[in-house]
């Protein structure tokens, strides 16, 4: 009796109190994507992808019947004002948790994203771990409303190509939320985001139809890098450039070059396991690109004899010559076209001498990567891996 | 009280109430002032504060039979004895009062934004004096699974936070010279391992193999500051000096990070439980600790409830805020603590005059 | 006051109300009344007529003096268990026993010689605690035959039994079994004293007991364990544990038990070490699956949503898409059913238990889903859960984690993964409170005993297991600890 006088209060209590925060999943809309775009009146438009977790009917051919996700738009003067007010169009609310994928248009970017990263850093129900992307259309629910062979969803096409594009090839690189939170707080570097564009028929795309062809009218396509200066997108680099961004950045994973040989003709090969250090010198302003990788041939398309050694030593030569002139000219080309430091060498500055750099920024102030001199030395070990030793001739 | 517990358990209790102490608002306070230097402090409080363990030694020393409140009596004799004993704890329960709203507003924030703290507050309370009432067996053992539980968990979240850690982001060292890691130290000092003084309460002798005791006492002194370091270290090494000043529980977040085997993630939750039985216990300890204050004796049945109670009516109603609380962490906190430091100051002052009186 | 024979059978008479199963058959031996009483549902006829009767016929053709003639009995009968019975008071209880009474006239003692039926069944193998290894006997419903199942096994004169009888109608027999310098006395004292505190009309099993004597009745875990197998309890005396034998049933208590005790078999012993602790570590897994799994289960789908990958999380949804019920009525109403079933699987004749597992499994698996009554994944958890708490063969283990899944249940109902936590805190709180006859419940672990966890989750070669646990024995080096 005496214990029944203490629990029936305590269920008592639960039973009144809980379920506050009570939501089941027929409840919410699991949200995989968010685009975010701006109107003429300067409200955000809000694109939200909502995954469609409708159960299909029993037989199995009738579920591609049924779209994978739900596109809503709202507007609103803040972001949370319009992810809210989807609520006038959708009959659940949104979950942000599983968000994989913010994509800014254009001219957001252009006219700086500063304003967007308070929500998602304050919010608790974001990850922080969703990729940011730039999408080079004018309306960034182009992109969203594409549907997507292979991988149904198209969010998760999206971060998918980025990854393996970061992983086999190099061109963009992995940015969650926080990389760029944390690259846009340091003062010392700058922003780079992927980019992603539509390509194909806007009006064919969206239906499920453009999986059920085996040549999609509609697909998104990676592209080369955003930059930014403070939060303002000023450009888009080239392939190469944007390539050459990540062998600074130290974020190739696995890569292919394509070179010219010393006679007619050019070769590829696989860059595999690059390591790049950075080193700054404060004595002689100079800093240090060195950049040291193994590499297979791949594919040859001009004279080369690798059965003998020195041809091999011509090779690396010829690879780390044009991998450090990709280096430089980047270097070159960003810091005199756009004048921004996207590869964080004033964070390099500042993390090997803090001090000795705070005089520097003081005397140079923005002017000051300009005093300091580039070295690239790359350092490729070419290895010959592959079923044929010779070339194919007639 | 003889015979009651052993060295291990007196060391998992130490090392539980330092580490969770410093959880939720240690960081917080440490980056604020030491900037990316923040963990070399916590290495440089290990060695600054061996005098306050040596203190924390040498008053368990005095009569090992008795605990604080009968030692003091002792001393001081019965009226400033009591006097001194309230004294304690008071402080003891303000400090309680910032476990309690450190966990519940924790809670909160980060899992359940639409209950209110006082729900949260009247669970972990209750559970709080539940185990009080099973007395200091109870609670001791409690501390052992718990301490346990938590090292698994902590374990896996090292495991799965080593492949985001960046060294590059513990860089610059030392930007500014020692002075500033130097004055942090005085956050860890303050914020966990004065805590450690409120185990004074179960004396020497309670335990059963007390000849290990001050081996045990120094052993979880330093695995509770290396579990510190470590946490540190990872918070600045995964978010970097600018992320980890802007976030409300950046070892929290971090735990966000945590990837294992490529497929175990999302599971920061589950490693929080650590950050939840850490807290949780040293609630229950501080609330045994102040019972055992007002009775120093007996079996304690209904203060529990009654502390509890006021515990939650002060920590849930009287702080506004997060911000106040912040604030109030940062300023007012350490005060305090100093004042409460220096009562156990002057009792080992004045326990080395009556040991010297006595000899001669 | 025996020797009014005439007066006691008429008592007797009197107070069964003249009960036509017990027996009177007057006899004239050398010109004194000799009576021999006994109870014959309880007897065995042919022992009483080839012993007894042609005994005392043959006695009568011997040219003894009468007075002697008692002795004379009492020896000449001597491949029975006799015994000298000076009181009415046990007259009555021996003759309740299926002991004959022989009453002389004039002496002031009787005679009582054990003649019982056998009306016990053969020893057979355990049914509730299957081995793959080890002994094939079990105990039966007789005292005698039980403590000889132990006795043949520990041959020792330091295995002391203490006898009691309990029950006011039963007066049912009760031996406390220990081994004299192993066991460590206050353990002994403390199982007396509850012992001989018990008032109780009748003992019919050993649960009776079990019931009577534990200490936390608050709790819903075992502090006690009952075994059929002698082989277990030989174990465990040797250990310094006692054991309870009750006349009548079939199960043996064992006391102390600590939480540890419930995850181990008796092939551990057999078993080689690492082999061992690999079941071991899958028993304590499924131990913390079966208290866990609904309610985590709960508090990812309806608090926690963030934990669940993407991936899983949108098929989730889609299943339970339709589902009309919140998540945690819906486990229950699934745990409801599955222990409905697993009760009457238990109660039903075996000849109808197939259409049991029929509508088990059609009905409440396939056509619940189909229906939309409950989510696919939601029997997956439900099935994991009741795989999980089969493992042990204590059924109070079992009941215990059924009622603390629910404990668990609720708080993930209320407050999601915290509410789990905070219920998981109460549950290390009870866990670590409960203590079996003084000894913490948690014992290898909390409090640490370094020696004895060599086997507890993990267990080390039998070579290296020569130390008893301290919490049980002061003569804590076993014997055959030298040999190395």
């Amino acid at each position: 009796m005496k214990r029944l006088r203490i629990l029936i209060p305590l269920c008592m209590l639960f039973l009144l109190t809980g379920c506050y925060n009570y939501r089941e999943l027929t409840q919410i809309a699991l949200t995989s994507a968010i685009g975010i775009d701006k109107n003429q009146n300067g409200e955000y438009v809000v694109t939200i992808q909502v995954l469609n977790t409708q159960k299909q009917g029993g037989d199995s051919s009738s579920s591609n019947d049924v779209t994978k996700f739900i596109l809503y738009t709202s507007h609103g003067k803040t972001l949370q004002e319009a992810l809210r007010t989807t609520i006038f169009n959708s009959p659940r609310r949104l979950y942000l948790n599983h968000m994989s994928l913010l994509l800014i248009s254009e001219n957001i970017a252009k006219e700086g994203i500063g304003d967007l990263l308070d929500f998602f850093a304050r919010n608790t129900e974001f990850r922080k771990q969703f990729l940011v992307v730039v999408s080079r259309d004018p309306d960034p629910s182009d992109v969203m409303q594409v549907v997507t062979p292979l991988e149904a969803l198209n969010a998760q096409n999206i971060v998918d190509s980025i990854l393996s594009d970061a992983k086999y090839y190099g061109m963009t690189s992995k940015t969650t939320y926080e990389d760029l939170l944390k690259s846009y707080i340091n003062p010392r570097t700058n922003i780079v985001l992927p980019s992603v564009e539509y390509i194909g028929n806007t009006e064919k795309g969206e239906g499920e139809n453009n999986v059920k062809q085996s040549k999609p009218d509609a697909t998104i396509e990676l592209r080369p890098m955003a930059i930014f200066k403070d939060d303002k997108m000023i450009g888009y680099l080239t392939e190469q450039e944007s390539r050459s961004l990540n062998y600074i950045k130290d974020k190739i994973n696995n890569s292919i070059l394509t070179c010219n040989c010393n006679n007619d003709g050019i070769f590829t090969a696989e860059i595999i396991s690059s390591k790049t250090k950075l080193k700054a010198d404060f004595e002689k302003k100079k800093i240090t690109i060195a950049v040291e990788a193994k590499s297979n041939i791949k594919e040859i398309n001009c004279n080369i004899d690798l059965l003998n050694s020195n041809t091999i030593t011509e090779i690396e030569a010829i690879i780390n010559q044009h991998l450090e002139e990709m280096i430089r000219d980047l270097i070159q080309n960003t810091l005199q076209k756009y004048q921004t430091d996207i590869f964080g060498f004033e964070e390099l500055l500042y993390k090997s001498k803090p001090n000795e750099y705070k005089v520097l920024k003081k005397q140079y102030g923005e002017e000051l990567l300009d005093h300091f001199d580039f070295e690239v030395v790359s350092k490729i070990n070419v290895q010959t891996k592959g079923n044929i030793i010779k070339e194919i001739t007639r | 009280m003889k015979g009651k517990i052993n060295c291990l358990q007196y060391s998992t209790m130490m090392i539980i109430i330092i580490v969770s102490s410093f959880m939720g608002i240690g960081i917080f306070s440490l980056v604020k002032a030491a900037g990316v230097d923040a963990y070399l402090s916590v290495l440089l409080t290990i060695i600054i504060s061996i005098p306050i363990l040596l203190l924390f030694l040498y008053i368990h020393s005095y009569e090992p039979e008795l605990s604080l409140p009968l030692k003091l009596e002792k001393l001081y004799g019965k009226k400033i004895g009591k006097f001194v004993t309230y004294l304690c704890a008071i402080f003891i329960f303000v400090f309680a009062n910032n476990y309690m709203f450190n966990l519940t507003n924790f809670i909160v924030s980060q899992f359940l934004p639409e209950t209110p703290l006082m729900v949260i507050g009247i669970v972990f309370s209750l559970l709080a004096a539940y185990a009080n009432m099973q007395g200091l067996e109870t609670i001791s053992r409690v501390s052992l699974i718990l301490l346990f539980i938590n090292l698994i968990l902590f374990a896996i979240g090292i495991f799965g936070l080593i492949p985001s850690f960046e060294l590059n982001n513990l860089k610059p060292f030392l930007e500014s010279g020692l002075q500033r890691p130097f004055e942090a130290t005085f956050f860890v000092f303050t914020l966990s391992i004065l805590p450690m003084y409120s185990l004074l309460i179960v004396p020497k002798n309670a335990m059963v193999d007390s000849k290990r005791f001050n081996l045990s006492v120094t052993l979880s002194y330093l695995i509770g500051l290396f579990l510190i370091f470590i946490f540190c270290v990872l918070t600045l090494g995964i978010l970097g000096i600018h992320l980890a000043s802007i976030y409300q529980y950046p070892e929290y977040i971090i735990l966000k990070h945590v990837n294992l085997f490529g497929f175990l993630d999302r599971i920061e939750n589950i490693i929080t439980a650590t950050w939840i039985f850490g807290l949780f216990f040293s609630i229950t300890f501080a609330i045994y600790y102040i019972s055992t204050c007002i009775v120093p004796t007996k079996k304690k049945k209904t203060i529990p409830i009654i502390i509890v109670t006021i515990m939650l009516l002060f920590s849930v109603q009287l702080i506004p805020n997060n911000t106040t609380f912040n604030s109030y962490i940062y300023y007012v906190a350490p005060i305090l603590k100093i004042m409460y430091f220096s009562i156990f100051i002057i009792i080992g002052i004045s326990i080395f005059i009556k040991k010297k009186k006595k000899n001669t | 006051m025996l020797e009014n024979i005439e007066q006691i059978v008429q008592r007797i008479k009197q107070e069964t109300n003249e009960l036509d199963d017990i027996i009177y058959r007057e006899k004239v031996i050398k010109k004194k009344k000799v009576y021999i009483i006994y109870n014959e549902p309880l007897t065995s006829s042919d022992k009483i007529s080839d012993f007894i009767v042609r005994s005392l016929n043959h006695i009568e053709q011997e040219k003894f003096s009468v007075n002697t003639l008692f002795h004379i009995i009492e020896n000449d009968i001597s491949n029975f268990k006799v015994k000298k019975v000076n009181t009415y008071k046990d007259i009555c209880f021996y003759l309740h026993k299926g002991f004959t009474i022989i009453l002389v006239e004039g002496c002031s003692e009787a005679l009582a010689l054990e003649t019982r039926a056998n009306i016990s069944r053969g020893i057979t193998a355990p049914d509730t605690e299957s081995t793959v290894r080890g002994a094939k006997d079990s105990f039966v419903e007789d005292y005698q035959i039980n403590i000889g199942l132990i006795k043949k096994r520990i041959k020792t004169n330091n295995l002391w039994i203490k006898n009691l009888s309990i029950g006011k109608y039963t007066a049912t027999q009760i031996g406390v079994l220990s081994i004299h310098g192993i066991v460590k006395e206050e353990l002994i004292n403390q199982v007396m004293e509850q012992l001989n505190k018990i008032d109780i009309y009748g003992i019919i099993d050993s649960g009776m007991i079990k019931n009577l004597i534990e200490k936390e009745t608050k709790s819903l875990f075992p502090t006690v364990v009952t075994t059929e197998r002698p082989d277990v309890v030989s174990k465990a005396l040797l250990e310094g544990k006692v054991a309870i034998v009750v006349d009548n049933s079939p199960y043996v208590l064992i006391i102390p038990a600590v939480l540890n005790d419930f995850f181990k078999t008796m092939e551990d012993i057999y078993g080689k070490g690492s082999n061992v602790t690999f079941t071991r570590i899958v028993k304590f897994l499924a131990f913390i699956i079966a208290l866990f799994t609904p309610a985590v289960y709960i508090a990812l789908i309806t608090y926690n949503q963030e934990m669940i990958p993407t991936d899983l999380l949108a098929n989730f949804a889609t299943q339970r898409d339709g589902v009309p019920f919140p998540a945690f009525f819906e486990g229950f109403m699934m745990i409801l059913s599955f222990e409905i079933l697993r009760e009457s699987d238990l109660r039903v004749p075996s000849f109808s238990g197939s259409a049991l597992s029929i509508v088990g499994a059609l009905i409440l698996g396939e056509a619940a889903v189909n229906a939309g009554i409950v989510s696919p994944i939601m029997i997956i958890v439900i099935a994991i859960t009741a795989i999980s708490s089969l493992p042990f063969t204590e059924y109070e283990l079992i009941n215990a984690l059924r009622w603390y899944r629910i404990i668990f249940m609720l708080g993930a109902a209320f407050l999601g993964i915290v509410g789990v936590f905070a219920v998981t805190i109460f549950f290390i709180i009870r866990m670590c409170a409960l203590e079996s006859f003084g000894k913490p419940y948690l014992m290898p672990f909390a409090p640490t005993i370094v020696s004895s966890l060599k086997n507890s989750v993990v267990k080390f070669p039998l070579k290296d297991l020569y130390k008893r646990q301290p919490y049980l024995s002061n003569n804590r080096i076993k014997e055959r600890s030298k040999q190395k």
